[in-house]
């Protein structure tokens, strides 16, 4: 592959500049900044095209870096040869690179050509831009050579067999990155997860079998207590056939002791029968003559009360009393109070006769008063009326003085003031001012106070009135003088009594004491029954008492030596009754007893009661019973207790069998898991070994290569130095082999260029392609650039070169 | 007169490994809850007894849940008979725990223990290391009454020494049994015994697992005259299956499915479905089982996918081939891993080279 010619119209500080390739060695010695690397990077362009990374700045982004600082297109052409055919390429570049436009053309037909498309680079040397960069482009500075795929790839001759080679960082890559996903650093991944969850669940296990021996534990407590309650158990029954045995024993002294009991009541009944039998020595009384007894003592007590009842009680003594003292100077009959009673009536009568007239005069006398005070008023009134008369006539004089007065001044002051003009006008103007001033003080009211005078207006009644009283007064005297008359009649009487109060009216008095008088008769009246009264009441009472005491003593005297006969007869019903029930007590007594004796006629009810056999009573035993039945219990509640105990812990031990699962689950997926990255490891290790293995086919003709070209331009390195696979250069040193890090710069230079010129003449077999060395000699020292000098003249008979220096000293 | 014959319940048990947290719980509920439905059936068709040949519990450990749960449903049936037989896996746990038998619990023990219902006697003891030899010769039965015994172990034509789980069935024979209850295998089996007699296997309640695939349940026997009728009566609330499909030959995920519905149709949507994937795939074969197994989650309880396929790898092809895939595959035929582990690592690495998905 030749390049022929080329134009860039813009590209960095390059502005339409062209340039013809010669075959062979092409120098360009500038200056630095002319754009020698400028240049560089514009054939690469043309060939690969620019990188669209937008976001790489700008130092590492060629399209922004080299955009054409004085504007125009950017980009330009290149022609050259691929075998026998020639080619004008033609890029222009956008900002982004959907704005960039393509285009090639056949030299010979000057018809656009489909021989190539954009990847037109990739399609001439089988390489990607970054491989070209770091083979057919020798910079100044990072001569070190690293394998890319790419390079590897066309290394090996197997583009065109397949991508695998291609593709083997990427597939390592990404093994590495699955592998990852298992097994990351620092104890992270899905195997380092996976076993420490295996870790908590078996910890989680190991806490329910921990459950689960306590539950052991417990059931081994519940089986020992309940092999206790069995033998409580057992003892229980043992106590309960003794119980049996003591209440056999028992029931005997229970039935003796009844026996003793039912005597017993039956003596002390008896013991208290006897008082009675001595009461009722002579037989019980009979039914008739207790209620006889009954009747008789019944009517005793009515007859008593009777006889009480027949006299004047205490209130009637006391009046009967109080009324003879009243009337101790006798007792008038009724005719005779009546009289004196009509009598102080008609005196009542003319009293009030005496008032009445009293009060008509009372009447005629402020009758006169009133026509007195009449007259008087009517006077006074009409002398105010003629007084208001005269002031207004005075009033009305005043007002006809002021004007007058003012007209006679004002008739003055004319008369003066015509006297100097006519002096008869004047004089007449003042006399009349002096007529009229003595008008006005001449001048007087119509009427005066002297004329006025009252009239007598009414009759006067003042006469009639007065001797309408005289006749009055004279009846007064006369209705008085009768009742004083009948005053000391009425007086006379009643002063036999004893009165109370005086003030009373001779009504009242006389009206009370035939109240009294009348009350004093029935008294009397009534104490004369009632003694008749007493005198039969007393003949039966002593009838009855006789024969009462009569009925007692038959009895016994006990009741004949009571004094009230009531006490005595109920004496006597509670005494028979006593006896009677004493009576029908002992005969049911006598016959439980004979009953008992007959139900137990095998017994000898007259002997004593056993005790039980063993010194146990029943007592005792039921007391023991009941121990070892509060023991059984006890033992159930600590076996309840216990059963608590487990059941709360089987909550958790439950849980083993399904956490076991998950635990086998979980070692499951570890052993898969562990597998499947045990597989990618192998995986990654099989494919290094097999991409390291098949590098190695290439390193042959790099090796002799490096060698050919580093005995061209010499130094004592040679021999000494190793490549690897990866193109890295190691020194020898003693028996450690040192990294190109080691190197001087002029060593690192020298060896970078060989390995590059290796590395051309390896990878292109067929197609030469062009080298660009862009003054990659500057560190070696000046033996060297002689033979670096013969280098590029050896070089440039096989492949074009187009060296760029800066520096006449370093050109060829 | 009928009596029902289950064994094998292993309540409590572990459920298949893969399933959820929450279906393994589900499941365990319907392991109880499919005893409960038992004791109902039984009560329904009036039964009169419940033979339980071994393994009610799963282990030494029982929960509180389960173990109050049996005695429930013991208590509150009075009128069906438990003739309990303890399995292998059982210890006196349960029977420990309990505050009192129940009158309608029947024990069998390590010597012959009988059981009578009119002219039916059911025989029944559990086999120890000490008692497994002499067992034979002890049963003594009378020919007149139906004969049913009950046993747990492992059906043998032989007799083993001190092997407790081993049931000679040679010995049994002419020893007037009509039915011979056998516990401890969870397929269900019925074989003739002698002239007289079955033995059967009536498997056990529900499958757990898939080493228990297939229809599950229990016997009814149904006796009349002196004549036993027996009838397996399936009763797992889900069934487990395991399908194989071979898929060889299959490029894509696409036409693996289409294997796979073909193999599965029929299938209750309630069951529990392990998908084997066998045969030999090549390297270049795209499948997703990530895939798979969401698509068949929808179509039923449970799906588990089981790859079992080979690469269709033949190390001669490889031999001359200059790439690095070829160097690859070179060194992995010399490597000391098993073949699975080389075909996986293959794999890997030409899907990684590729840029398929790892």
């Amino acid at each position: 592959m030749r390049l022929k010619k080329c134009y860039i119209e813009n590209f960095g500080t390059l502005h339409e500049f062209t340039y013809e390739f010669e075959e062979g060695l092409n120098t360009i010695c500038q200056d630095n900044g002319w754009g020698k690397t400028t240049f560089a990077v514009f054939i690469k362009a043309m060939f690969y095209g620019m990188e669209y990374a937008p976001r790489k700045k700008t130092a590492e982004n060629e399209r922004k870096k080299y955009f054409p600082w004085q504007g125009g297109n950017f980009g330009g052409s290149i022609e050259f040869a691929v075998g026998e055919k020639e080619y004008r390429l033609q890029r222009y570049f956008g900002k982004r690179d959907k704005e960039d436009v393509f285009a090639l053309y056949d030299r010979r037909t000057g018809l656009p050509s489909t021989d190539y498309t954009e990847n037109i680079g990739e399609e001439i040397f089988h390489i990607d831009a970054s491989s070209y960069a770091r083979s057919t482009y020798i910079p100044q500075n990072g001569i070190g050579v690293s394998m890319t795929d790419s390079i590897s790839a066309k290394l090996t001759n197997l583009i065109e067999n397949g991508n695998d080679i291609n593709n083997y960082e990427n597939a390592y890559a990404r093994l590495e990155d699955r592998l990852r996903e298992y097994k990351k650093t620092g104890g992270r991944g899905k195997l380092a997860l996976l076993k420490e969850k295996i870790s908590a669940k078996e910890g989680e296990i190991e806490e329910c079998k921990n459950k689960y021996n306590g539950m052991l534990l417990i059931e081994e407590q519940i089986a020992e207590q309940k092999k206790r309650k069995e033998e409580l158990e057992a003892r229980r029954e043992d106590i309960r056939e003794e119980i049996v045995k003591a209440g056999d024993l028992k029931e005997l002294a229970a039935k003796l002791e009844s026996y003793r009991i039912l005597k017993g009541q039956e003596a002390e009944i008896i013991e208290k029968k006897k008082k009675y039998d001595m009461i009722f020595a002579n037989g019980i009384p009979k039914d008739a003559l207790v209620r006889t007894i009954e009747n008789e003592q019944r009517e005793l007590g009515g007859l008593t009360v009777e006889w009480k009842a027949a006299h004047l009680n205490e209130e009637e003594k006391s009046r009967l009393h109080e009324l003879e003292i009243f009337f101790a100077e006798g007792c008038p009959d009724n005719p005779q109070i009546e009289m004196y009673l009509g009598e102080s009536r008609a005196a009542e009568d003319i009293r009030n006769e005496g008032i009445r007239i009293t009060a008509s005069l009372d009447v005629l006398r402020a009758q006169r008063e009133q026509e007195r005070e009449r007259i008087r008023q009517g006077r006074e009134q009409k002398r105010e009326e003629l007084q208001a008369a005269v002031r207004a006539a005075k009033e009305k004089t005043l007002v006809l003085q002021k004007i007058l007065l003012s007209l006679g001044i004002l008739a003055l002051a004319g008369g003066v003031a015509l006297f100097f003009v006519n002096w008869i006008a004047g004089i007449a103007g003042c006399t009349l001012a002096v007529l009229l001033i003595v008008a006005a003080a001449t001048r007087k009211p119509g009427v005066s106070a002297g004329e006025i005078q009252p009239e007598d207006v009414e009759p006067n009644d003042e006469e009639r009135i007065l001797e309408e009283e005289k006749e009055l007064e004279e009846k007064l005297l006369r209705v008085k003088d009768e009742q004083q008359k009948m005053r000391e009649h009425y007086e006379a009487f009643v002063s036999q009594f004893t009165l109370r109060d005086t003030s009373e009216s001779p009504v009242q008095v006389l009206t009370e004491i035939k109240a009294k008088a009348e009350e004093y008769r029935a008294l009397l009246g009534r104490d004369g029954e009632r003694a008749e009264q007493r005198e039969k009441i007393q003949g039966r009472i002593g009838e009855l008492t006789e024969s009462l005491g009569g009925h007692f003593a038959s009895i016994h005297e006990k009741y004949a030596a009571y004094e009230d006969f009531r006490a005595a007869y109920e004496a006597l019903l509670e005494d028979k009754k006593e006896y009677e029930r004493l009576t029908e007590e002992l005969k049911e007594s006598g016959e439980r007893t004979r009953a008992f004796e007959e139900s137990n006629s095998e017994l000898d009810l007259n002997k004593k009661g056993e005790e039980p056999a063993g010194g146990r009573d029943l007592e005792e035993l039921q007391r023991q019973e009941k121990q070892w039945e509060e023991e059984i219990e006890a033992v159930n509640r600590k076996i309840n207790s216990y059963r608590k105990d487990r059941d709360a812990m089987s909550v958790i031990a439950d849980k083993q069998p399904d956490m076991e699962e998950e635990l086998e689950g979980l070692r499951e997926e570890l052993k898969e898991a562990e597998y499947k990255a045990r597989i990618l490891e192998w995986t990654m290790q099989y494919l290094k070994e097999a991409k390291e293995s098949f590098s190695a086919h290439y390193m042959g003709t790099m090796r002799r290569g490096f060698f050919k070209y580093a005995s061209l331009i010499g130094g004592a390195l040679d021999g000494h130095i190793h490549l690897d696979i990866q193109l890295n250069a190691q020194m020898e040193a003693g028996a450690a082999l040192r990294g190109s890090e080691f190197f001087s710069a002029g060593d690192r230079d020298f060896v970078g260029i060989c390995i590059r010129l290796a590395l051309i003449e390896a990878l292109f077999e067929e197609e030469k392609p062009f080298v660009i060395l862009d003054d990659p000699f500057v560190n070696l020292d000046d033996a060297r650039i002689d033979n670096a000098k013969k280098l590029l003249r050896k070089l440039s008979g096989e492949y074009q070169v187009l060296y760029l220096v800066c520096h006449s000293s370093r050109v060829g | 007169m009928k009596f029902i014959h289950c064994s094998d319940l292993h309540l409590d048990s572990k459920m298949e490994s893969n399933l959820s947290r929450e279906q393994a719980k589900e499941r365990k509920h319907e392991l109880l809850l499919t005893f409960e439905k038992l004791v109902s059936y039984a009560l329904e068709h009036d039964v009169r007894g419940i033979i339980i040949a071994g393994d009610l519990f799963d282990s030494t450990y029982i929960t509180k849940t389960a173990a109050k749960l049996v005695e429930d449903q013991i208590k509150s049936h009075p009128k069906i008979d438990f003739l309990y037989l303890k399995g292998n896996h059982e210890k006196d746990k349960f029977l420990a725990g309990l505050e009192e038998i129940p009158s309608n619990l029947k024990i069998f023990s390590d010597t012959w223990t009988k059981f009578s219902y009119e002219n039916v006697t059911i025989t029944g003891v559990e086999l120890t290391p000490e008692n497994s030899r002499n067992i034979y010769d002890s049963l003594v039965l009378n020919q007149d009454d139906v004969n049913i015994v009950t046993l747990h172990g492992q059906e043998s034509q032989y007799e083993a020494k001190n092997q407790a789980e081993l049931i000679n069935i040679r010995a049994l024979q002419n020893k007037y049994i009509d039915y011979l209850a056998l516990g401890h295998i969870h397929e269900y089996k019925y074989q003739k015994l002698d002239n007289r007699g079955y033995y059967c296997y009536c498997g056990c309640l529900e499958g757990r697992g898939f080493d228990e695939c297939g229809p599950k349940g229990f016997v009814l026997l149904e006796i009349e005259e002196n004549r036993i009728r027996h009838t397996f009566v399936p009763w797992g609330k889900r069934t487990l299956y395991e399908v194989e499909v071979d898929i060889s030959g299959c490029q894509t995920t696409g036409e693996i499915i289409k294997r796979i519905d073909c193999e599965i149709e029929g299938l209750e949507k309630t069951s529990l479905v392990k998908i084997v994937l066998c045969g030999e795939v090549d390297m270049d074969a795209e499948q997703d089982i990530a895939y798979l197994q969401k698509k068949y989650r929808e179509n039923f309880y449970f799906v588990k996918i089981s790859d079992k396929t080979k690469l269709a790898m033949n190390y001669e092809d490889y031999r001359l081939d200059e790439s690095l895939k070829g160097e690859f595959i070179r060194l992995l035929e010399k490597a000391e891993l098993s073949p699975k582990e080389k075909d996986d690592v293959i794999l890997t690495g030409i899907r990684a080279l590729s840029g398929e998905e790892i």
